[in-house]
């Protein structure tokens, strides 16, 4: 019976270190640099935002769906955009998301190249991931909306950043 | 004033009075001169004519008496007239002449009693009756000149006399100095007589001068003339026209023409000719023939002449008859005054029209024809002066480029017409070539345009006959010149094109005259290149005009030309709602013509409103080889501040590639005046599946207001692909000089 007890005191003790763990985990932040449009839509400006390290990859893209804080920056995903899903391989983030982004999507080189590389460059800027690959609704797309190919992962583009 | 005597006074009665009464019931009163003589004129009257006693006239007018008693005559003289008559006789002498009177001269207690009108008229005596008043009226001055004129027409010259009265008048001719001298007797002047100035062949200078009751008028002549005095009741007044004429006196004939002389210079003249047998008559007006003549000419064209004096009232005329030998013309000229008559027996045998650009008449003789260009109707009219029109038909068709049709006809007797109706008016020039007469039509320049093309201007220079002609540049200033040979220019048949732009200004001109070439000269704002676009030997010669950098280097080039999205793929949505899908496609089939133009074969990816894939257009390129790949798109962004015009590459450009975005990214920025937002390198799907330089130009932001609403506007879409095309030019141009 003492054996049973302290069993169950160790689960209990287990458990609770594991909720601290994971509450601690819950409340802790990163600092991530999120790319957002610079005012000429020329280049891509980072925005240091704290973000919830638990599902830290979803919370980037959520928080980039939402667009910046600062502004002087600009919008780059279409709003409506849901994320479907995000995971990460061999160092290469695998983002899904909703028809919308290509739906709502306003067109032009320039917009597509802004909507990509905000994903991409934001992305890529993270520790742990080289490449980006765009899915939408769960599958590979040629293009976003016309331009830019998106069929292979991509990487981190300096010739955004200013 | 001669010295009163009062006498009797005798009157007659003209009106009722038959039978002769020796005693008067009622006394007479005469007046002579506008004085009283008597109011009891001693008078008979004998069969109706009143007898008033001599002594009286003698005693109160300047008439000298002589009495010849032997052989009972008795003599006056009055003023150089002199007058004889005896008493108991019906006669007068005057002069030379003898007159009859109505009654005798008669002598009553010794006192002649003489017949008052008869004699009063022989002596130029006014003589007037009142019978109410009962008064005898005698006066020596008969009217007085109110006016001369100076009559000159056609027809005859002269002075005229208006006088109140009919008065007797003498005329004497003189020589050494050539004069005329006119008496008119019993004629004042008007003290204000106004004196016309002659201005005259015959007369110099005329005085007119009153010496007691008589007028005397000298009219200094040039040389011998005829003169004839015309005597008209005006009214109550009497006007006597002198007319002077030149005298013909002489007739001759030199071997070629015939030469009528006269004092004076002849002047008008009538001409008619006459059939049956062929003659010319001609009037020569206002002159006088000294006599008949009849001159023997015997040759070709005259047989003979004769001239006449065909009329002198109411004014003089000489007629010329003469016999013509077949259809002899005559043409009168007057040579230092002399009528020359000229015999002219030109035939106009033929026209000969078989050359475009020559017509031959064919003449027996040369005769210079007047020519009339008529601008309404385009036509020339040839006169041939003194020329017989052989020619049986009335119209030559002829339906050639620049001849429609001749007509000729004989116009008038002397003169034969020819009408050449031309398709237009050109100039000419004419030619002897032995009788025949060449007249060319020359060719000319009869249009010159300058259309303004995009990137061009084309010069149009029409000639009516292919011609050879030579273009080449000239510096300082910068010019074009066009050398046109064997070409006239009529400058007032021409309208120039306004210069503009590239062109400052047009000339033409006729740069000679022999050899005949006109030249065409474009004064040019900088140093332009030019294309010859027509052959060598032309009617229509077109030339190019294209700035240096706008000249083609595109000859051969394959250019795939790919209009972004399309058919279910809308693009970007515009401002107000425009579709990047229309408007690229408009702006692509615009850049297709110019490069066509331009001597390139293009390849459109699509021509319609349809979905092409993306690996579709590239395949399209690389299937085909081309040597460029041109995507034209339109941006668009979330903002709808952002606006201007970039141009995409693959990141791996080579040299070539980064040539071509960058020539056609700067030609889109100066075409079209748009913010520069570079030249970007990406990783564009039609981009990076395509093999050669491959550009995508995204022209402006539809998603801008203002940037769209140009758009929307085909000449900003013009202008765009202008710039296209001049960047793309100058690609392939760069490329040219750095193989060459």
């Amino acid at each position: 019976m003492l054996k049973e007890k302290n069993l169950n005191l160790y689960i209990v003790v287990g458990l609770c270190i594991l909720v601290v763990f994971l509450l601690s985990n819950f409340f802790t932040t990163k600092e991530v640099k999120l790319y957002f449009s610079d005012e000429q839509a020329q280049y891509l400006t980072a925005e240091i935002r704290e973000v919830k390290t638990n599902d830290l990859y979803e919370n980037i893209v959520k928080e980039l769906i939402e667009g910046p804080k600062n502004e002087g920056l600009e919008v780059t995903i279409p709003a409506q955009t849901k994320l479907l899903g995000i995971e990460v391989k061999d160092r290469t983030a695998i983002v899904d998301f909703s028809k919308e982004i290509q739906t709502k999507h306003w067109g032009g080189s320039t917009g597509e190249t802004i909507t990509v590389y905000s994903i991409v460059n934001t992305l890529t800027a993270l520790d742990g991931i080289d490449r980006v690959q765009i899915l939408v609704e769960g599958t590979k797309v040629q293009t976003l909306v016309g331009h830019l190919e998106l069929e292979e992962p991509l990487t981190f583009n300096s010739n955004l950043i200013n | 004033m001669p010295k009163r005597i009062l006498v009797l006074v005798l009157m007659v009665l003209l009106i009722t009075s038959i039978s002769s009464r020796a005693e008067a019931d009622d006394d007479i009163r005469l007046m002579i001169n506008g004085d009283l003589i008597t109011d009891q004129l001693d008078y008979r009257i004998v069969d109706n004519s009143i007898l008033i006693p001599l002594d009286i006239l003698t005693d109160n007018l300047s008439i000298k008496m002589k009495w010849f008693t032997s052989i009972n005559t008795i003599q006056l003289d009055k003023e150089g007239r002199v007058i004889k008559f005896r008493v108991g006789d019906k006669h007068l002498q005057v002069d030379n002449k003898i007159i009859k009177m109505d009654t005798k001269v008669i002598s009553i207690n010794e006192r002649v009693m003489v017949p008052l009108k008869d004699l009063g008229s022989a002596l130029g005596l006014t003589i007037k009756s009142y019978p109410k008043q009962r008064i005898v009226k005698i006066s020596e001055v008969k009217g007085e000149i109110k006016d001369i004129d100076y009559p000159k027409t056609e027809d005859y010259e002269g002075l005229e006399f208006l006088i109140t009265e009919e008065v007797d008048y003498d005329v004497q001719l003189f020589s050494n100095p050539t004069r005329m001298v006119l008496d008119i007797k019993g004629a004042t002047i008007t003290s204000n007589l106004d004196k016309p100035k002659v201005d005259s062949n015959l007369i110099k200078d005329y005085h007119i001068s009153q010496l007691n009751n008589n007028t005397k008028v000298i009219i200094d002549l040039y040389d011998n003339i005829n003169y004839n005095i015309e005597k008209r009741k005006d009214g109550d007044e009497y006007k006597y026209l002198v007319k002077l004429s030149p005298i013909i006196d002489s007739v001759k004939y030199n071997g070629s023409k015939i030469i009528i002389g006269a004092t004076r210079p002849l002047h008008a003249t009538r001409v008619n000719y006459l059939s049956n047998p062929n003659r010319v008559v001609i009037d020569i007006k206002n002159a006088a023939l000294e006599k008949a003549t009849e001159l023997k000419i015997g040759d070709k064209s005259i047989n003979k002449v004769r001239l006449s004096q065909f009329q002198t009232e109411p004014y003089n005329i000489v007629r010329a008859v003469l016999d013509l030998e077949g259809e002899t013309r005559v043409k009168l000229e007057n040579n230092e005054g002399n009528l020359e008559i000229l015999p002219l027996s030109t035939q106009l045998l033929g026209i000969d029209y078989s050359s475009e650009e020559d017509l031959l008449f064919k003449l027996s003789n040369q005769v210079k024809p007047e020519v009339f260009p008529l601008t309404k109707g385009d036509r020339l009219v040839f006169d041939f002066p003194f020329t017989v029109n052989n020619i049986k038909e009335h119209s030559l068709k002829v339906d050639n480029k620049l001849i429609e049709e001749i007509r000729v006809s004989q116009f008038n007797k002397e003169k034969s017409r020819v009408v050449v109706d031309l398709t237009k008016l050109v100039p000419y020039e004419m030619k002897w070539k032995g009788n025949n007469l060449q007249v060319k039509l020359v060719n000319n320049l009869t249009g010159v345009t300058l259309e303004e093309k995009k990137l061009k201007q084309t010069l149009k220079l029409s000639l009516l006959k292919a011609r050879n002609y030579k273009v080449y540049k000239l510096v300082n200033p910068n010019r074009l010149v066009i050398d046109i040979f064997d070409t006239i220019v009529d400058l007032n048949q021409i309208e120039l094109p306004k210069a503009n732009g590239i062109i400052k200004n047009i000339r033409v001109s006729q740069y000679s005259r022999d050899p005949k070439q006109v030249r065409v000269a474009l004064e040019l704002a900088k140093n332009l290149d030019f294309e010859i676009k027509s052959e060598d030997t032309t009617d229509n010669i077109e030339i190019d005009i294209v700035e240096e950098r706008f000249r083609s280097y595109l000859k051969d080039k394959l250019i795939v030309v790919d209009a972004g999205h399309g058919g279910r793929d809308p693009g970007a949505i515009g401002y107000s709602g425009s579709r990047e899908k229309d408007l690229v496609l408009d702006i692509a089939m615009k850049l297709e013509n110019l490069l066509e133009n331009g001597g390139a074969k293009v390849i459109m990816t699509r021509r319609t409103d349809e979905y092409i894939e993306l690996t579709d257009r590239s395949k399209i390129a690389n299937d085909n080889n081309a040597d460029i790949f041109v995507s034209i798109h339109l941006n668009s962004h979330v903002d709808s501040e952002h606006n201007g015009t970039e141009t995409y590459i693959r990141p791996n450009y080579d040299q070539t590639n980064l040539l071509l975005a960058n020539l056609t990214q700067r030609a889109l920025i100066k075409g079209l005046g748009t913010c520069n937002r570079g030249v970007k390198s990406n990783n564009l799907k039609v981009l990076d599946t395509t093999n050669m330089p491959a550009i995508l130009n995204e022209i402006a932001f539809l998603s801008n207001k203002d940037e769209e609403s140009l758009l929307m506007n085909e000449e900003f879409r013009e202008k765009a692909a202008i710039a296209l095309y001049k960047g793309i030019n100058n690609y392939f141009r760069l490329l040219a000089e750095e193989g060459s």
